[in-house]
């Protein structure tokens, strides 16, 4: 995994090290980085996935919060469509489904589009931050 | 607003200002805006005014263009938006959602299972039990019985008995076929209630939004035919008429998408006349009428598989905006059933009017029963009396007049239960009404319209001819 805010790469064990002697280390779901200390969440960790990065909306969980980033696409017409949907720079959205097709709710409307759009569409996720309670020394 | 390498948007918009002289009603600003959108109408009204601006102004979009990566109007979006917000800002204060239970339902429509489930439930009661069974069955036995066979027809045969001396002409307005006993009949006592229950259910479903979350669930299934989820309205309104419904295909975006929806709609798509005469007819046969279903759905999604492969062009793409969930207004669904109704009423009963007419002719010049005649062969091998050539002969003139004629064949006992799913099956199929074809031919011009109906006419007795086939080792 690694460390979505210092980029660091570490194993499951290096990460278990970390936690040193917490004691809710059984069942939790957070990942501490042996490099910063940065905790978060164990998913994001295995993904990679840089804090701020933007991902695509398909990658999104259901009525997980973000905002949109930008919107990439070479196909003229698609961005016309999205422009239309309001899909736009620094705009909160959310996705309600994902089967059979996407829907999302961005400002106060609901929309439903197809995997190929809903791709092209990039956000980023609102911040899981947990503060370190105590500060690891950096390792050498 | 902000800058891009030395290229901000008010510059731009400034340089195309100045290269402008002309009037166009609009100001400047509006003008140059729109230039620089690429909108392809007032550049061709400064093309005729100012020729020699055009080229400039080009130049200097190509410019502003050539210092970003962002498409031109996805920058200007952003501008607008965040004018917009800032505004909004201002004058707007929102309250928190109160979401809860319109929320829930809405979850609960858009969810594959949940939402399947709901749609049988239209389908079944919506569609079989009020239109199929209550509309075409109850309701047309009420105007067919009582209202036309015990009151009207017999006063007005007695009318035209003793005022018109001649049988033939006696026989145009109330004979086997006649203009009253057998036009005005069918389109006022057969088609106009099974119509009028169709569209009162599908004015109900567009009201409350149900239409788009519709689209949004078989998105999936629709792009495997070469459609997408948008074709979906087209076709339930195709439930209703297909010349109506044919029209509206022009909502769909690309070529390729319209042809097959065309397609579909003249091939598999039953109108509400046919659909509730089947439905009525074969309400009695459960195993009968599943199998007409599944025949039609496996032919309506195999024809629309193998379209897809076979049309050129790009793979559609799907969106649709999801309105609030709303209880249908009473006025509204009125208002909507009222004018479709009254729009279908005055297409249709003309023709049958004509109908019967050319009927009349027809049979008097010996023309019809050589008609009938070539029909006979085929009917045959698709294991149908010959009496069935009538209503297929009729079917081409309306579809609903085909149906109109199989609903009294079975009345009078003449078919069974494996020629009545044939009939219904290969009705379902055959080549679209007048109306429609030459609606085909407009919309999508001669060759495709020719096309279709020659595909189609082949196409529907082959299906029927292989029901007929199995149905000796499956019963």
């Amino acid at each position: 995994m690694k460390c979505s805010l210092c980029g660091w790469e570490f194993g499951e064990q290096e990460a278990g090290q970390a936690c040193g002697k917490c004691w809710m280390q059984k069942g939790c779901e957070l990942v501490r980085c042996p490099q910063c200390g940065f905790e978060m969440v164990l998913e994001r960790a295995v993904r990679g996935e840089a804090a701020g990065e933007a991902v695509s909306l398909d990658r999104l969980k259901m009525n997980e919060k973000a905002e949109v980033s930008h919107v990439h696409t070479q196909d003229r017409r698609s961005l016309q469509k999205l422009i239309a949907m309001g899909v736009l720079p620094r705009t909160p959205i959310t996705v309600v489904r994902k089967f059979p097709s996407y829907v999302f709710r961005i400002d106060h409307a609901l929309f439903s589009v197809d995997k190929e759009l809903a791709s092209s569409i990039y956000v980023k996720r609102a911040f899981l931050y947990h503060p370190p309670f105590v500060k690891l020394p950096l390792t050498e | 607003m902000t800058k891009t390498a030395g290229f901000s948007v008010e510059e731009t918009l400034g340089e195309i200002e100045s290269l402008l002289s002309g009037d166009y009603r609009l100001s400047k600003r509006l003008v140059a805006l729109l230039l620089l959108e690429e909108d392809e109408e007032i550049e061709e009204k400064v093309r005729q005014k100012e020729p020699q601006a055009v080229q400039k102004i080009k130049e200097v979009v190509a410019a502003f263009q050539s210092h970003s990566k962002d498409f031109i109007e996805y920058r200007l979006a952003v501008h607008y938006k965040r004018r917009a917000a800032h505004i909004a800002s201002k004058a707007v204060r929102l309250r928190e959602e109160r979401t809860g239970f319109r929320k829930w339902v809405d979850l609960f429509l858009m969810h594959p299972v949940t939402g399947g489930i709901f749609l049988f439930l239209v389908l079944y009661w919506g569609l079989y039990r009020f239109v199929g069974v209550f509309g075409a069955g109850t309701v047309v036995d009420f105007f067919e019985d009582t209202v036309f066979g015990r009151y009207l027809n017999p006063w007005v045969e007695a009318f035209f008995t003793s005022v018109v001396p001649w049988q033939i002409l006696r026989d145009l307005f109330v004979g086997e076929y006649g203009v009253v006993t057998l036009g005005v009949r069918y389109a006022v006592a057969l088609i106009l209630p099974i119509v009028t229950f169709f569209f009162i259910v599908f004015s109900i479903i567009e009201d409350t939004g149900y239409l788009p979350r519709l689209a949004m669930l078989l998105d999936r299934i629709f792009k495997k035919i070469g459609l997408s989820g948008r074709a979906v309205i087209p076709m339930v309104l195709g439930l209703g008429c297909d010349t109506m419904a044919t029209l509206v295909t022009r909502t769909l975006p690309t070529r390729r998408e319209r042809v097959i929806a065309t397609l579909l709609l003249a091939l598999a798509v039953p109108c509400s006349a046919q659909l509730g005469v089947i439905l009525a007819i074969l309400s009695p046969y459960p195993k009968a009428m599943m199998l007409w279903a599944g025949t039609t759905g496996f032919v309506f999604l195999l024809v629309g598989f193998l379209a897809a492969r076979i049309l050129p062009g790009q793979k559609p793409s799907f969106y649709i905006e999801i309105p609030p969930l709303r209880w249908p207004n009473v006025s509204n669904v009125a208002v909507k059933t009222y004018v479709r109704v009254k729009w279908y009423f005055k297409e249709v009963l003309p023709l049958f009017l004509l109908a019967s007419v050319f009927i009349w002719f027809g049979r008097l010049t010996g023309l019809f029963d050589g008609l009938v005649n070539l029909l006979r062969w085929p009917m045959e091998q698709i294991g149908l009396p010959s009496k069935a050539a009538e209503i297929f002969l009729f079917g081409f003139f309306r579809r609903d007049y085909g149906a109109a004629g199989l609903y009294h064949l079975n009345d009078q006992g003449l078919l069974d239960v494996r020629q009545l799913v044939v009939a219904a099956v290969a009705l379902t199929l055959f080549l679209p009404c007048i109306a429609q074809f030459l609606i085909n031919v407009k919309e999508r011009g001669w060759k495709a319209g020719l096309g279709i109906s020659a595909f189609i006419l082949v196409f529907s007795f082959g299906v029927a001819w292989v029901v007929n086939f199995l149905w000796g080792f499956v019963a």
